[in-house]
């Protein structure tokens, strides 16, 4: 029971982890609030010159954070270089977990959600919370499990997955799904007039070469400048 | 509802910047949550759309800070939600005031970030040990505040500006122009995904045949 409890508490804090995020040691100090009470728990002494180790730089994934924690403690527990093991696998599974959540999960439930809101019902909403906090929390609650049983293999068996596969797969059916948003849209603009049709794929394509080239905070200026000369063009400014 | 929506502010903060990470801090989620209670949900989501397809791209990796979003489609919705916005006019114009407030609202993060990164330099200065419990606490208090004072400050202007300017702007917009901003936003957005551009192109076609076709 009192293991359970430990697990519990762990998986808790692991969500309140970033607190102190901040450009000098990243996540270093919610990592050390971490690991440092999971290693005591687990009867691992502490040497004085490794405490303020712990605090130095690291970042990751939050989702792929007990992950992370695992492999360093079943390093550190069997005296290999912890804490250069949590800097590298902190950013692989920083890597991974970017690819697939940040880059391909959240666009493509995005998208999915948006076609449920638009077809079918707007509570289709739902969908995305719940479709992303379902993969984030098994990892972070089966994370320590994953880290201390596989330790530097952690990488392979999620290679192994095709974890990165899945995250361009996300892609594709993400471009589908907007494919599939979009024509739509342009059908309900001014009713059967064509020349609309090709004027908005024609806008589309523009965005499409604004990203190769533009920041998004450049990009941004530039909508609000096109939404106030709609404003202008339909009617004009009341000055 | 208006006090409730003090507090879940600063829940918003927190979920972006320091806890949780459930994505209830997305703008599409933000406006679903607020539209949902305040009865105005399909404005609101039409409005969340556009700073979840901005948001989307501006991904928070590394030191980056990403422009807040989650501010955006808050004030927004409150907007939408208290002075209903039952026209594309109305709505346009209160997404252009909530895109430009919610930079200062931005750097809110990086002043976060920087007095985060003061506190941890002076714990470990002064050699104390055991100190990353009390950080973390005070991250996340800070954090809360920070979307507690700004995120309702932020809204505050947003409102003050939006019943200044709305009698400036034409009511005589007609609705299919929203379209126009959203499909470049959306052309900006099909630029992220990783494939080649011939196969993005046979991808998006087929997409848009199919649902020619379906719906």
């Amino acid at each position: 029971m009192k293991s359970i409890i430990d697990k519990i508490i762990f998986v808790v804090k692991s969500l309140f982890y970033q607190g102190n995020f901040n450009t000098e040691n990243m996540q270093g100090t919610g990592f050390a609030w971490l690991v440092k009470p999971e290693l005591k728990k687990q009867g691992v002494a502490i040497p004085e010159g490794d405490n303020r180790q712990f605090s130095e730089y690291f970042n990751t994934n939050p989702s792929f954070i007990t992950i992370v924690a695992g492999i360093f403690i079943n390093e550190y527990k069997s005296g290999g270089n912890a804490f250069a093991a949590k800097n590298l696998y902190g950013a692989a599974c920083g890597a991974l977990g970017d690819s697939f959540f940040w880059h391909g999960l959240r666009p493509l439930l995005f998208l999915a959600t948006l076609f449920i809101c638009v077809h079918f019902s707007l509570w289709g909403v739902v969908l995305y919370p719940v479709g992303y906090i379902l993969p984030h929390l098994i990892l972070i609650i089966m994370g320590l499990k994953i880290g201390s049983t596989y330790g530097g293999r952690t990488i392979s068996l999620f290679n192994r997955l095709r974890f990165n596969y899945w995250a361009d797969m996300a892609d594709k059916i993400s471009i589908f799904l907007l494919g599939m948003l979009i024509v739509p849209l342009f059908r309900s603009s001014p009713a059967d007039d064509s020349l609309f049709i090709v004027l908005f794929g024609l806008l589309f394509v523009i965005g499409y070469i604004m990203y190769k080239f533009l920041r998004p905070i450049v990009f941004l200026g530039l909508l609000i400048a096109l939404i106030l000369s709609t404003f202008f063009i339909y009617g004009g400014f009341v000055i | 509802m208006s006090f409730m929506l003090i507090p879940f502010a600063g829940l918003l903060s927190m979920d972006r910047l320091t806890a949780f990470n459930f994505v209830f801090s997305r703008p599409l989620v933000v406006s679903a949550i607020i539209g949902s209670l305040g009865g105005n949900l399909s404005w609101c989501i039409l409005g969340g759309l556009f700073f979840e397809l901005l948001g989307l791209l501006d991904l928070p990796v590394g030191t980056r800070i990403s422009s807040d979003d989650t501010f955006g489609a808050f004030a927004y919705s409150v907007l939408a939600v208290a002075v209903p916005l039952q026209s594309v006019t109305y709505a346009l114009t209160a997404v252009v005031i909530c895109f430009v407030v919610m930079f200062p609202v931005t750097w809110t993060t990086l002043f976060l970030r920087h007095i985060n990164g003061i506190l941890y330099k002076h714990y470990r200065k002064s050699g104390a040990e055991n100190f990353e419990g009390w950080l973390i606490f005070c991250g996340q208090i800070m954090a809360f505040m920070r979307g507690v004072i700004f995120y309702t400050l932020g809204t505050a202007v947003c409102a003050g500006i939006y019943l200044a300017v709305i009698r400036l702007i034409p009511q005589s917009v007609p609705s299919f122009t929203v379209i126009i901003p959203l499909t470049i936003l959306c052309g900006y957005f099909s630029g992220f995904f990783h494939a080649g551009f011939l196969l993005k192109i046979m991808l998006f076609a087929c997409g848009g045949i199919f649902s020619w076709l379906i719906f």
